[in-house]
């Protein structure tokens, strides 16, 4: 788990493209909403000039004589034709270029239709100055340019050819293209440079924006991360609590296993000094069935609890393991003529002369393989038999791997999680402590231990250790 | 032949006494004594082939009488005994030349014959280059064992003498092939095998049941003294 204070560069490059994936957007939507106003104002244009056409223009424009109808058709037909495409693009295209481009082209048109509808009043004008501004809130100067242009192109034709349609008379003076296209310059510059400086203003926020959003990211990752280190946190200080208290457990059960284990070697002793004596003085009576039957009961309840004893010291020791160059195949031939058979099941020892020697603590390693072998054998369903193979391989540039295999039933998948939890037990009659110390002692050969078992049935245990401590080196 | 005499000295007297019996029956001539300086009076005033401790006692402990007793009867064999893993005073008696270590609880059988070994006074056989062979020589027999060295095979061949229970062989001098030989003609004695610095020389065949130690060099002399003591406590097979 990593937490960084900072923005890591892989987060500034998906931060830069982001920024700019928002630009996009907040131009998209700029471009969009500006179009379905043109869209808007298209269409209130024409009605406009059907209104204007019908109501002013013959008096505006040829003063006494009644042309109406004329003019209303132009007005009907023209502005038909001026707006009907836009607004198809508008609808259709909002955010393309040619679209705000031919809108800017009919958008000055519109002004030029209707500066002719009104007469060339000089008030109607404005309505350059306004289709310009209104143009401008695409953010994007360059739509400027065609509008410009048709403005430019208009005044000039339409004033050498038709004074009158733009500027109300027919003798304008010289200069009063000139007039119109300085104050359209004026505005086109300080409309240019609020473009410009739109798309800067929203690059800015675009950036800012995505800024916020990757802290905010970084932020909830950090927050999960952080709680992720509680949880952690707690599972860990429940375990070592667990610990610490097996701990004392098994320091409380060492030393009463200790004081045990005097009187246990004494009785032990006495009875096989009676034994004997008995087998001596009176063969006959050492060889009635119910001497016999207890005195292998006692022998046999003795090395019961001689085994508790011993689990307990084995799980609560905590020497470090001396290591020495050990031969695999002879340790584990120790460690099976150790275990207490069962009938029908055999033990059989398959480790190579050839595997390497690794480096071992020998009696806590036999310790460890008589517990494999001791549960494998006891594993065994009672009504039939089995077998417990040891096989090994690797060692060379490869972690050597031990692997004690038996067909018993298996393990269910429920508890094999369990098994190397200390004092987690499935027999009636045992510590719990067998596989704890399996997994104690491989862990202080800096090994692994792992266990396989298909639902098919049979177990393996899997040791592994490490190079480091099994080289020959 | 005398009974060898054995002092089993030990403050929990059950645990004495049919440890004891025990011998005795097993025709060992016993005394038995609950504490380090009653082992010590006894031991001035009348000779003993062994003395069996145990470790723990109030007072003067095993290892304590250990050294009071190597003292005042140099090459007297002593065998400790303890319920409680390898301690560092444990150890520093083994190798300052204790016969072994036994653990409790252990089965008479095999006390009673660790016991009459130790009472023979058994042979080291060492094997292995001069300088090293040598300073390990020393180092033993300044512990009271007694030690046959040779830089060669020949020592190796006496081995099945019945005053040998330890061999040690440095594979890199007499040769691997020698030694499983040596495993085969006398299984009963208890087999250290001192590997080179290099790659695994060596693998002991079959089941060495406990008769076999591998070591690999450096081995310190002392070191040496407590596996030689460590595997003297071992069971073993029968030759």
């Amino acid at each position: 788990m990593s937490v960084s204070d900072t923005i890591e560069p892989e987060r500034v490059k998906s931060t830069i493209s982001r920024a700019h994936e928002l630009f996009l957007e907040q131009m998209d939507r700029g471009y969009r909403a500006t179009s379905r106003m043109f869209a808007i104002l298209m269409a209130v244009q024409w009605a406009f000039a059907i209104l204007i056409a019908v109501v002013l223009s013959p008096y505006a424009w040829t003063g006494k004589v009644h042309t109406v109808h004329l003019h209303v058709y132009m007005a009907v037909l023209l502005g038909g034709a001026l707006s009907s495409l836009p607004i198809a693009l508008a609808i259709k295209l909002p955010t393309a270029p040619l679209t705000r481009h031919v809108i800017a082209v009919a958008q000055m048109l519109w002004s030029a239709l209707l500066i002719h509808l009104s007469g060339g009043r000089i008030e109607t004008h404005f309505h350059v100055f306004g289709s310009l501004a209104f143009l401008a809130f695409y953010r994007d100067w360059k739509v400027l340019v065609p509008a410009t242009l048709v403005v430019a192109a208009d005044h000039l034709l339409r004033g050498i050819l038709w004074p009158e349609s733009v500027y109300g008379i027919l003798n304008p003076e010289w200069w009063r293209f000139l007039e119109h296209a300085f104050w359209v310059a004026f505005e086109d510059v300080v409309l240019v440079l609020a473009c410009i400086r739109g798309v800067e203003e929203t690059r800015r926020l675009a950036e800012r924006h995505a800024e916020v959003e990757a802290l905010s990211e970084s932020e909830k990752e950090k927050s999960q991360g952080l709680e992720k280190a509680l949880v952690e946190l707690r599972s860990s200080q429940e375990a070592l609590m667990r610990t610490e208290k097996l701990a004392a457990v098994g320091q409380l059960a060492a030393s009463v296993g200790h004081e045990l284990r005097t009187p246990l070697t004494a009785v032990g002793n006495a009875h096989a000094y009676l034994a004997k004596r008995l087998a001596k003085d009176d063969p006959a009576l050492a060889s009635d069935a119910r001497i016999k039957q207890f005195q292998e009961l006692v022998v046999r309840e003795l090395r019961a609890c001689n085994k508790i004893i011993g689990d307990l010291l084995d799980y609560a020791r905590t020497r470090p393991p001396a290591l020495h160059p050990c031969p695999l195949g002879p340790l584990v031939d120790e460690a099976i003529s150790l275990v207490v058979g069962r009938p029908g099941v055999t033990i059989e020892n398959a480790i190579s002369v050839d595997l390497p020697v690794p480096n071992l603590d020998r009696d806590q390693f036999r310790q460890m393989v008589i517990n494999l072998l001791q549960n494998a054998v006891e594993a065994m369903p009672a009504d039939r038999g089995g077998t417990v193979s040891v096989r090994a391989d690797g060692g060379i540039g490869c972690p050597l791997q031990l692997r004690v295999i038996d067909d018993g039933p298996g393990i269910p998948a429920e508890i094999a999680g369990k098994i190397f939890q200390p004092l987690f037990t499935t027999k009636t009659k045992g510590t719990g402590l067998g596989l704890a110390v399996v997994q104690s002692v491989v862990e202080r050969h800096k090994g692994t231990v792992a266990v396989e078992s298909p639902p098919s049935g049979g177990t393996t245990f899997v040791i592994e250790l490490p190079l480091g401590e099994t080289a020959a080196a | 032949m005398a009974p060898p005499r054995v002092l089993v000295v030990d403050d929990e007297p059950g645990l004495r006494s049919s440890l004891a019996a025990n011998l005795e029956m097993e025709g060992f001539e016993v005394v038995e004594a609950e504490s380090g300086p009653r082992a010590l009076e006894l031991v001035q005033k009348s000779t003993f082939d062994v003395v069996l401790t145990d470790i723990r006692m109030p007072g003067m402990n095993g290892v304590e009488l250990f050294h009071a007793l190597q003292k005042a009867r140099p090459g007297l064999p002593v065998i400790l005994s303890t319920a409680f893993a390898l301690e560092d005073l444990t150890r520093e008696a083994l190798q300052a030349g204790a016969f072994t270590l036994l653990p409790k609880p252990s089965d008479v059988d095999h006390v009673a014959a660790t016991v009459s070994r130790a009472a023979r006074r058994p042979i080291v056989i060492l094997a292995s280059d001069p300088s090293w062979g040598q300073s390990c020589a020393a180092a033993m027999q300044e512990a009271g064992l007694r030690v046959k060295f040779a830089a060669g095979m020949e020592p190796v061949h006496g081995a099945t003498d019945d005053e040998v229970d330890v061999c040690i062989v440095e594979i890199a001098s007499v040769g691997a092939e020698s030694v499983r030989d040596l495993q085969r003609r006398a299984p009963q004695v208890a087999l250290i095998a001192v590997l080179g610095r290099g790659a695994a020389d060596f693998k002991p065949q079959g089941s060495g049941f406990g008769t076999v130690v591998c070591l690999r060099q450096p081995v310190a002399p002392r070191e040496l003294v407590q596996i030689v003591a460590e595997s003297r406590g071992k069971v073993r097979r029968r030759g």
